[in-house]
């Protein structure tokens, strides 16, 4: 194994050119892949049982990785990371628990609403000492695009 | 790429300046006038003008002290447990100069952390060794001079035979625990025959002692560590499967050492019950966090694929640990 290369997956078409350049560089460079996926702050608690809408959130995050790595081909060699908080902070913390070497994150997303939305590769900039790579946008539908 | 900009004072003397000159202009130039008692379509003019004027010095203020609130955010969040989160400095002004110092004041206290830690530690395994002696030597010896007491007493006394078998079986008991808490308190195998054979004496014993089923997968050749990270290694492993044993209701671990880049990655997996959302880390898991930190290397803890919790531990080779500074 000669390296650790971990994907940020927010479940976005700009996450999923990450995941798509980086299982395809892990499988060509044999790097060891690593599907992180952070989700923001519940909002809503079950009950106020924070616990029980922790391990819900986890558990549908875990099954969205699942997804996504089996849709990328990589089901059987990925490993796969769920946090819940501030994104950027444990993106970079499980980059360093991981031992990533680099980080492929999606590009900004398109559309006026979303430009407004701060770049989650400028705040792991600041969050972790670890390169992070932008994957390019791919090309794909309008209709894909809107949605 | 850093800008070069006014100081805050003067920023912020700037926005409310431009404001009240722009607001000053437009009550010259324009036709509007306030009368007494004020006219509804005056008031509204006047509500209009007040909520643009605020929105503007929001929206102007917000951006130029938007840096110190993510430098607070930052503050309260850093764990120096998980070095390298620093800010960016985008700025020569009051605010860059703050970020930078903030920078550098984490900087030093991660060195400070790290000094302090290895001494600490070096402290705690010095401590364990005098233990670990005491006990040999001292209750070892006093042990089995009661053991041979009792050998001498039941030749003397054939009547007491059985009464002193037992005797006799629970100081070699005691005697076994005595070698057994020893050998976890000074890992002599690891100094002697190194971390393989130290690894597989200690799942050896964990698998007798916890009723675990235990599987190893340990390579021929591993890339040389420095002494200190193969400490670090057999601790870490040491105390994960204490905490299996303590917790996880597992049946079966597997434990796993294997080259990386430039490194050597540590796993150990069980297939137990594993843990709600994140683990709470205290105690024993800080301490791992610690040893691992403090010999550059990456630890993780996380749901294990069997669905129990992994430990994945990843230690520099030596030629990298000496570039570190490690020593």
């Amino acid at each position: 194994m000669r390296g650790t290369l971990m994907c940020a997956v927010t479940g976005s078409a700009e996450s999923d050119d990450a995941l798509a350049l980086g299982a395809d560089l892990s499988e060509r460079l044999g790097l060891r892949l690593v599907l992180a996926h952070a989700l923001d702050e519940l909002d809503e608690v079950d009950d106020g049982d924070y616990g029980a809408s922790l391990m819900e959130a986890t558990r549908q995050g875990a099954e969205l990785l699942a997804q996504l790595a089996h849709e990328h081909g990589v089901a059987d060699r990925a490993e796969k990371r769920v946090a819940v908080g501030e994104p950027a902070a444990l993106l970079g913390q499980i980059a360093a628990e991981e031992a990533a070497d680099v980080i492929v994150v999606g590009a900004r997303a398109r559309g006026w609403r979303k430009r407004l939305e701060s770049n989650l590769a400028d705040q792991l900039e600041t969050e972790t000492p670890v390169p992070v790579l932008i994957a390019p946008p791919r090309r794909r539908s309008a209709r894909e695009t809107r949605s | 790429m850093t800008r070069t900009r006014l100081p805050l004072y003067w920023r912020v003397f700037a926005v409310n300046a431009s404001l009240l000159t722009v607001i000053a202009v437009l009550l010259i130039v324009s036709p509007v006038t306030i009368s007494f008692p004020i006219a509804l379509t005056e008031a509204i003019i006047v509500v209009i003008g007040l909520l643009v004027t605020l929105a503007v010095n929001a929206f102007l203020l917000r951006r130029a002290f938007g840096p110190l609130g993510r430098l607070a955010q930052r503050m309260e969040m850093v764990d120096l447990l998980r070095p390298g989160q620093r800010l960016r400095v985008l700025r020569h002004d009051e605010v860059g100069r703050v970020v930078a110092a903030f920078n550098r004041m984490l900087d030093r206290l991660e060195r400070e952390r790290q000094e302090s830690g290895r001494r600490v530690l070096a402290a705690q395994e010095a401590e364990r060794v005098g233990i670990a002696r005491d006990l040999h030597d001292e209750v070892g010896q006093v042990l089995t001079g009661v053991l041979l007491q009792l050998n001498s007493i039941a030749e003397a006394a054939p009547e007491h035979r059985d009464d002193l078998d037992q005797a006799r079986q629970a100081v070699r008991r005691a005697l076994d625990e005595v070698r057994r808490i020893s050998s976890e308190l000074r890992p002599e195998m690891l100094e002697h025959l190194g971390l393989v054979s130290a690894l597989t004496e200690l799942t050896t014993t964990f698998a007798r002692v916890s009723n675990v089923q235990v599987e190893r997968d340990f390579p021929a050749s591993l890339p040389t560590l420095a002494p200190e990270v193969e400490l670090a290694v057999y601790r870490i492993a040491q105390e994960s499967l204490t905490n299996v044993a303590r917790h996880a209701h597992a049946s079966r671990v597997l434990v796993t050492l294997e080259p990386g880049n430039k490194s050597v990655v540590l796993r150990v997996a069980d297939d137990g019950r594993g843990f709600a959302g994140a683990p709470v880390e205290h105690g024993g898991l800080r301490s791992m966090r610690e040893r691992a930190l403090l010999v550059g290397g990456a630890l993780a803890i996380k749901p294990a694929p069997e669905g129990g919790v992994e430990v994945r531990l990843e230690v520099p080779a030596t030629e990298v640990v000496q570039a570190l500074g490690v020593s």
